[in-house]
């Protein structure tokens, strides 16, 4: 057979060939690059009040960036599942993931990814002791809200604050709880039941809780993360859990708790990064996340916060509205790109891998 | 009274009432869907109705339910907020109907009307906001340093939430309107009685007594009426109540009411299996409460009516 | 009988009874009028007429923001509640007043007597039943319907009480004439009590923009957006105040009072609207 042509001949083709390939490749990456317009669309979400103001700067940034509207209402981890599940939510922040068997209804059509972190504090209004911070103990934590332990003065409270024994009021403790279905609640819940078992039983730990302290009569409910913090601000002597950026913002003094390798923290990026370090995080979004919550509460690290937690964004694999679809993917990209770099006051990015379910899960919903 | 039907009705006459039948049996079948909706709704915990009444305590996550704090507590709060529309709606009677009943009179029942058009969520704030601290410090705490021994006042206000804060709020609410109806009652009584009394020289005192013990059902009606709105309270039940399990003697504690329970829980009973069904019984236990009373209620004020008037 | 002397003085301390007893029945509402308006007029100087048309403050921002969202989100569901709540309520009441014999109409009283009963957050559960979940979004029609359901018991009481008011003899008087029984109503009757229907319009008007139970299941919150879709969530004025007022952040507080006095400030403006407005027919 004849070859084609000299030298020169299969060099140009070559060329051809190769610029062929490479206006090819320069259009798919173009197409690639070009932002799909989003900033018509309005999307509606809820659930957590754990991360709200997080996910509310987070969400307006984008806003701005991308024209993309999304609605976020903070009505507790609990009903963020439910209307997520109705329907009438298009994605929602919890901060515990899925139950087991909620998951596996939904097994390959909902994503979860842990994309923020943040602490639960244990706040309190004593005018007496003002900002300082008080040393405790799970254990006594878990007996005030079981209502064993009814005043502030109590030997246990005082023996581990010698310095303001004194200055410890003879006032009942009015304890502060979530009266909504609350992701924050659960995973306070669990850190009890994980640190003092003997005290606090299994089955007080959930997003709702029959608090034995209410029983009482001293023990006052508040709407979300914002409304704890509220009732703490309005009544003296009360104590309750909240996330760290509202005692941060409100600047309300915080607890110092002793964790499991027996040393007194208070809530900090260290302490939240060295617990994250405990926790195994399942490989894809589509996984099923049940236990992450249990694995970062009272690690073992000398340093760690031991009420640190994740807190989930759940949302479908695919979504009808394709616009939808790729606006919530744009956000999740960005967040993995853009929004860790400004992470407000009281939360913390979470470890290196999650980005990558973050990118995952974004390469998920655009269909690939 | 207009002539009644089926006598004098012509053609058209009949055609008008049947072109007016249709808004009529829909808004008839509206309040039937509702309540329908509610009991359909509660259907699959209807069978343990009774324990769950019974019971206290509120854990999902078990699917353990109790109502009887908040039945008790909307119990309660509707109790207080009677017995402030009655301590209070009285002399407002009295004032506009028997001592000011010139211009005076007038201006005053047109503050009523004003305050009857005050959102209740505004009432909600102004209570969270000022009315519990001041109950807490200036009310609840001396009671329970100097009463302390009577059960009612025998725990330490914590902050102001509570029943009793709940109660007198809604009270304060619910005062405009049960005293509308009581003044539009006492006005009925037919001018003779008050001309009688004055006539044989009774003092004002006197006269507002005898007028008033005439119109006893009229002002026990329209109390039931108030009653009955103050049960389905919403805003300011779950912004004063406190929001806890709690049953309790004492006024000064936390506790709930039904319609607090239902906004609290409601957003996230979906998911929970048994959840939502216990908060439409909750809500049905409350709607027939509130139905039986509102119907004792008229039926005791127009049923008076018809007498004093005849 | 007692002497002249303790029965005066029994009227004496009568008098000054009813008049204590009055004062304290209107006193807390007085105190909470004047401190909404203290607290929310001085929100509205601070934030400038931009509290009318910017949205809400996130918990980090600077300025006060304002109410829009909540305010365009108040009249849409206004818009949408009023007509079928007063055109029901006045067919409702035209019936119940031209054959008050009949059993539909003893019915219907008793229906809007028993709907004045039911507590408002079940309209709202029922509406989220109905409407919220088969739809799978909130909307401002659901939130709508359950304002109708709401405010409709009221609107029929008034139109019902203004139309009852008109004496007889214009009835005969059109009954003379050849007048059918369709025309006397709406030629002569409704135009006469005008003045009491547009009052009660006004306070069914007053009535569903306060109205908060009713729509806290039903319509979403669409907080920083204006909402222009009603088939989507809308956010209300009063679940503004509402949130606002439990959470702990300060800048929330003040646009919650501010709300609440911008609210209060339209019931009363309604209120003294609904006395002046229409000029009443000489009896």
């Amino acid at each position: 057979m004849r070859t084609i042509g000299s030298k020169r001949i299969r060099l140009l083709l070559l060329a051809a060939i190769a610029a062929a390939l490479a206006t090819a490749g320069a259009v798919v990456w173009w197409q690639q690059q070009q932002k799909v317009d989003i900033s018509n669309v309005v999307m509606n979400a809820g659930g957590a009040t754990f991360p709200l103001p997080q996910v509310i700067a987070w969400v307006e940034q984008f806003r701005k960036e991308r024209g993309t509207v999304i609605n976020y209402k903070g009505m507790g981890s609990g009903a963020g599942q439910a209307q997520f599940f109705d329907g009438t939510l298009d994605f929602a922040c919890s901060d515990p993931p899925l139950k087991t068997s909620d998951w596996e209804k939904y097994r390959g059509k909902v994503l979860q990814i842990p994309w923020l972190m943040g602490a639960v504090v244990i706040t309190y209004n004593i005018p007496e002791i003002g900002n300082h911070s008080l040393r405790l103990t799970p254990e006594v934590i878990a007996r005030i809200y079981k209502g064993e332990i009814a005043y502030w003065d109590d030997p246990s409270i005082k023996s581990l604050n010698p310095e303001i024994a004194d200055k410890l009021p003879h006032k009942e403790i009015i304890a502060v709880y979530r009266s909504d279905s609350s992701g924050t609640t659960e995973v306070f819940t669990t850190f009890l039941n994980k640190a003092a078992p003997d005290v606090w039983p299994k089955q007080l730990v959930g997003k709702v809780v029959d608090w034995p302290v209410a029983k009482l009569g001293r023990a006052v409910g508040g709407q979300g993360n914002p409304g704890v913090m509220q009732a703490v601000r309005a009544n003296p002597y009360s104590i309750g859990y909240v996330e760290w950026n509202y005692a941060i913002e409100q600047k309300t003094p915080m607890a110092a708790i002793r964790n499991a390798a027996g040393k007194f923290v208070l809530p900090s990026n260290e302490g939240i990064a060295a617990a994250a370090a405990s926790a195994k995080l399942p490989s894809s979004p589509l996984d099923n996340f049940d236990g992450v919550t249990a694995a970062v509460v009272y690690t073992p690290g000398e340093n760690a916060y031991p009420i640190s937690s994740f807190t989930f964004i759940i949302l479908w694999s695919s979504y009808e509205d394709k616009l939808k679809a790729i606006a919530l993917s744009e956000f999740l990209t960005w967040v993995a790109n853009e929004g860790y770099r400004n992470v407000v006051p009281g939360y913390a990015a979470p470890p290196e891998n999650v980005k990558q379910l973050l990118l995952e899960a974004a390469r998920i919903l655009k269909g690939g | 009274m207009s002539a009644p039907v089926g006598e004098m009705l012509s053609e058209k006459d009949k055609i008008f009432y049947f072109s007016l039948l249709p808004p009529a049996l829909t808004t008839l079948g509206l309040l039937a869907l509702i309540v329908s909706t509610i009991g359909a709704k509660a259907a699959l915990v209807l069978p343990q109705a009774l324990t769950i009444l019974a019971a206290n305590v509120w854990d999902p996550e078990n699917e353990r339910y109790g109502l009887l704090a908040p039945v008790l507590g909307t119990l309660v709060v509707a109790s207080i907020a009677g017995a402030v529309s009655l301590a209070l709606g009285l002399p407002l009677t009295l004032a506009v109907a028997e001592l000011l009943r010139g211009r005076l009179g007038s201006v005053l029942q047109t503050l009523l009307e004003m305050a009857s058009a005050f959102p209740t969520v505004v009432i909600g704030l102004w209570s969270a906001r000022y009315l519990a601290p001041f109950l807490s410090e200036n009310v609840m705490k001396p009671l329970y340093s100097s009463f302390g021994f009577i059960p009612t006042f025998s725990c330490r206000p914590l902050g102001g939430y509570s029943l009793l804060t709940a109660g007198l709020a809604i009270g304060f609410s619910v005062v405009p309107y049960t005293a509308s109806i009581m003044i539009e009652s006492y006005r009925l009584i037919p001018s003779t009685y008050r001309e009688a009394c004055y006539g044989i020289g009774a003092t004002r005192y006197e006269t507002a007594r005898i007028l008033v013990s005439l119109a006893r059902p009229a002002i026990a009606g329209s109390v039931l009426l108030g009653v009955a709105r103050a049960m389905g309270e919403t805003t300011i039940a779950a912004m004063t109540v406190g929001n806890a399990m709690n049953i309790s003697a004492c006024l000064f504690e936390p506790s709930y009411t039904v319609p607090a329970l239902i906004a609290a829980q409601f957003g996230n009973a979906n998911l929970y299996r048994y959840a939502e069904p216990v908060l439409y019984l909750a809500a049905l236990v409350v709607l027939a409460l509130a139905l039986a009373l509102s119907a004792v209620g008229f039926k005791l004020v127009s049923g008076w009516r018809v007498r004093i008037v005849g | 009988m007692a002497s002249w002397a303790v029965r005066k003085l029994e009227d004496r301390l009568f008098v000054v009874a009813v008049v204590l007893g009055s004062a304290l029945a209107l006193a807390p509402l007085a105190h909470a009028l004047a401190v909404t308006l203290y607290n929310g007029l001085s929100t509205m100087a601070r934030a400038g007429l931009g509290f009318f048309v910017n949205p809400p403050p996130t918990p980090y921002s600077a300025s006060l923001g304002g109410v829009a969202p909540a305010l365009v989100g108040s009249l849409l569901l206004l818009a949408l509640a009023l007509p079928p709540s007063a055109f029901l309520g006045l067919l409702l009441a035209v019936f119940t007043n031209e054959f008050p014999g009949s059993r539909a109409a003893a019915l219907v009283e008793v229906g809007a007597r028993a709907f004045t009963s039911v507590p408002t957050v079940i309209l709202s559960m029922v509406a989220y039943s109905l409407l919220v979940v088969p739809t799978r979004s909130y909307s401002a029609l659901a939130g709508a319907f359950a304002l109708t359901a709401a405010s409709l018991p009221y609107s029929y009481t008034a139109f019902s009480s203004a139309l009852r008011m008109v004496p007889e003899m214009y009835r005969e008087a059109a009954y003379s004439i050849g007048m059918s029984r369709w025309t006397t109503v709406w030629r002569v009757l409704v135009p006469i009590a005008r003045r009491g229907i547009a009052s009660g319009v006004l306070m069914t008007l007053t009535r569903i923009l306060g109205e908060t139970a009713a729509l806290l299941f039903a319509v979403g919150a669409l907080r920083y957006v204006v909402p222009l879709n009603p088939l989507g969530p809308v956010d209300a004025l009063p679940l503004l105040i509402f949130d606002y007022a439990l959470s702990p952040y300060k800048l929330f507080h003040e646009v919650a009072w501010g709300a609440a006095a911008l609210l209060l400030i339209i019931s009363l403006a309604l209120f003294a609207l609904s006395k002046v407005v229409v000029k009443g027919v000489r009896l």
